[in-house]
């Protein structure tokens, strides 16, 4: 396939995109993400093992792929957000495989202003996946043509919902369970940005502190282990290769499409008529949905498109 | 943190337990759906494979090259996959060893018909799989019931135990004397003591069971009428409210009842699989078919209380009635297996304790699947227009579509798909062999010219 494809994060579905698209014969390939490797990544970055760790993602990614496959993959090692336009620019898909909304905002902001300063001689596709445990969502982005990023905002599940409704007073007074306890020993007694989480130490303080509160408080501790406790301070959600491998091809897959003329778009109101949100629950049975999620006249990014 | 800290958040490390000791078979050609699935199971930490080679030429692009050099690594320990020509003609196989099978893009379409409809008892559960273009399927065969044991519903609505209060709980209750406390008092209580108390009022006033509409206004006139006509605002008040149906819910477990009559079946006609896991939930799974006998049908306590909004020490003593009661249900359960299955109960080869436990635990949420008949490849067998068209394809039973743009995409070759299912394989083979979320019930069709995958029957 002749097209030149950015992927975002050389994570879990960061590589899976990387394999399906050297699978695909994509033509030029770039791989860009600020991460090294960690132990935990190694249940679904398939293309790491042990030696790897501590090493740049994009770097051992991209290095896996050209000795097996003797395909050259441009690697960045960086903050994707400190890139601009020029970069960008060159581009025919991005792919995204990030954890995170700040970065997606910001690529989603950019192939729409690229897709204006160029008046739509450059069109980036962004098509973007996400996961959390069974779950899995893709969204395929195309500039004028369907809904983009911020257009969906509203649709995001707010993950701090049930934390945010925990009252400060709460936390402080009347703790309940570990959450509260943890909650309060990192926003209270040791703020946590000072803190190296990765350092064994630190982590035995926290620990340590949490653990006293909660005896204090009576609160039961069989459930309190360091791992419960980063669980709760990082906001670390489970993953599996599995639904990774899901997503990763959806997302691919979407580019397969666009690429043979396989989607539909209305001749005459130029708008998309094949799904561009698609979401997938493979914890009971397996459900998958698709559907056109329209774009938002009043978006604050697209709607002067 | 270790290598599967990601996962154990989904099933723990007694799930992983069992993927490590799993023996899978997969009858394949070196193709790449086969290379997905594998990689995808040994991530997982699978490690024993039998593979049985079809002996077909695939011309898919490979990821592995050397299959086996290729896997190195992505598990803690060595992969051990053993490899054989697969003998169509030996029906004297021991499929019964494993703990699933899967069978990807089979063309042999006689065999395929002949393992599927076998009866006996001990067949491992058979997962088929086929992709073409950007369109593929998997279909699950069941041969005895599968047991879903942790199926982690998404929603769990509390139990608060109201239908049938034990001594400690009704004792905790009334040493709230309500017309003595002041307004800051009465905001600190846990909203399962306002619930309880304004049941009894209802019931002092003559109604046994009111609705669930009734219910919320009951609480108005109780708490804000007789009670506290400042607490409109207190956030127990509000979460009350909230949750006043937990009060009179009567918790139903159809699938519970379901499991239990099935499994008793099966003990009784001896026709079920043997392996030191089906053997021990289907004692565990009997032995709670007892304890509800002697227990007037009544669910073990959840000790498992949602957070209320309350003082902290009040909060802790309701919670701690809740967990003591579920100890004590628990101690009855394990004297129910200790006396019904001795030889389970003594057995050092598995931590006995601990698995009753997490099974009296999780008890809720157990279901049952049961096997279904295979009509796979009966002309009315299959109605859906692009799984007919797989199954056509696949075995080469010719082929017409539905439109030009289905034609298209069916005519692609597309590595990402092979890449979908062999996620999707993977994950339903981690269902089965750990007992935890529920399968797909029974067949699954991708289609990823419209993102719309759909799960049928057959
Ligand atoms: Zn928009």
């Amino acid at each position: 396939m002749e097209c030149n494809v950015l992927i975002l994060g050389a994570g879990g579905l960061g590589c899976e995109i990387l394999k399906n698209l050297v699978m695909l014969n994509v033509s030029h390939i770039h791989i860009i993400d600020m991460d090294t490797i960690e132990l935990t990544n190694l249940n679904r970055q398939f293309l790491f093992n042990d030696n790897d760790i501590g090493k740049p993602k994009s770097l051992v990614a991209s290095e896996y792929i050209e000795r097996e496959f003797n395909v050259p993959v441009q690697h960045f090692v960086g903050d994707l957000t400190h890139l601009d336009e020029e970069f960008y620019k060159q581009f025919d898909f991005i792919i995204s495989g990030l954890d995170s909304i700040q970065p997606r905002r910001f690529i989603n902001e950019m192939i729409i202003r690229i897709a204006k300063a160029t008046s739509f001689q450059k069109c980036i596709t962004l098509i973007d996946g996400g996961m959390e445990g069974l779950k899995g969502h893709i969204k395929t982005i195309i500039p004028g043509i369907t809904a983009c990023w911020e257009c969906s905002l509203s649709t995001l599940p707010n993950k701090d919902a049930s934390q945010d409704m925990v009252p400060m007073c709460t936390i402080v007074n009347n703790p309940r369970n570990l959450q509260h306890v943890i909650e309060y020993v990192i926003n209270v007694m040791v703020p946590v940005d000072k803190l190296n989480l990765d350092d064994s130490r630190d982590t035995k303080l926290l620990f340590d502190e949490c653990m006293k509160r909660a005896q204090n408080f009576s609160i039961d501790t069989t459930e309190l282990t360091v791992s419960y406790m980063l669980g709760i301070i990082k906001r670390i959600i489970p993953s599996v290769s599995t639904m990774n491998a899901m997503v990763a091809a959806g997302c691919c897959n979407e580019l397969v499409k666009i690429y043979h003329d396989l989607i539909v778009i209305d001749e005459k109101t130029g708008s998309l008529k094949s799904n561009n949100f698609t979401v997938i629950n493979g914890s009971s049975g397996c459900y998958s949905y698709s559907f056109q999620f329209e774009r938002l006249p009043d978006c604050t990014v697209c709607s002067d498109l | 943190m270790e290598r599967y800290d990601r996962q154990l958040r989904l099933w723990g490390s007694h799930g992983q337990k069992w993927i490590n000791k799993a023996n899978i078979c997969i009858v394949a050609s070196q193709c790449a759906l086969f290379q997905e699935i594998l990689k995808n199971l040994t991530l997982t930490g699978v490690s024993k494979f039998t593979w049985l080679h079809t002996g077909e030429i695939d011309h898919d692009p490979l990821f592995y090259k050397d299959l086996a050099k290729g896997l190195t690594n992505l598990n803690t320990t060595v992969v051990d996959i053993r490899a054989q020509n697969i003998d169509y003609s030996d029906s004297a196989f021991d499929w019964k060893e494993y703990t699933t099978m899967v069978v990807v893009n089979a063309n042999n379409k006689q065999w395929l018909e002949n393992i599927l409809k076998r009866t006996d008892a001990e067949m491992p559960p058979i997962i088929c799989t086929y992709t073409k273009g950007l369109f593929g399927y998997s279909y699950t065969k069941l041969f005895v019931p599968h047991f879903v044991l942790e199926s982690h519903p998404e929603h769990k609505i509390p139990d608060l135990g109201f239908q049938a209060p034990w001594p400690e709980l009704s004792s905790f209750m009334s040493s709230f004397d309500i017309s003595l406390l002041s307004s800051l008092q009465l905001s600190q209580l846990p909203y399962a003591v306002l619930l309880y108390k304004m049941l009894q009022y209802v019931k002092d006033q003559g109604v046994e069971a009111p609705s669930n509409r009734d219910i919320k206004a009951a609480l108005n006139d109780y708490y804000l009428g007789e009670v506290n006509s400042d607490g409109f605002n207190d956030l127990n008040y509000l979460q009350a409210q909230q949750h006043s149906h937990l009060s009179t819910r009567k918790q139903t477990f159809d699938d519970l009842e379901d499991a239990i009559s099935c499994n008793n079946k099966l003990l009784q006609s001896n026709s079920r699989r043997h392996s030191l896991m089906d053997d021990t939930f289907s004692c565990l799974l009997c032995s709670l078919g007892i304890y509800l006998d002697e227990n007037d049908r009544n669910l073990p306590i959840d000790p498992n209380i949602p957070d209320m909004e309350s003082d902290s020490t009040i909060y802790h003593k309701l919670k701690l009635i809740y967990q003591n009661k579920w100890q004590e249900d628990l101690r009855k359960f394990e004297n129910i297996v200790a006396a019904n299955f001795p030889a389970l109960y003594r057995d050092t080869n598995l931590d006995i304790k601990g698995a009753i436990r997490l099974f009296f635990l999780h008890s809720r949420e157990i279901k049952c699947i049961n096997p279904n008949e295979i009509r796979l490849f009966e002309n009315d067998g299959v109605s859906h227009p692009i799984f007919r068209q797989l199954i056509n394809s696949q075995f080469e039973m010719g082929r017409s579509f539905e439109s030009e743009l289905i034609e298209r995409a069916f005519k692609l070759t597309s590595y990402p798909t092979e890449s979908y299912m062999g996620g999707l394989v993977a994950q339903e083979t981690i269902k089965l062999i750990t007992h935890q979320f529920e399968p797909i019930d029974n067949a699954f069709i991708y289609d990823g010219l419209t993102n719309n995958a759909v799960t049928l029957k057959v």
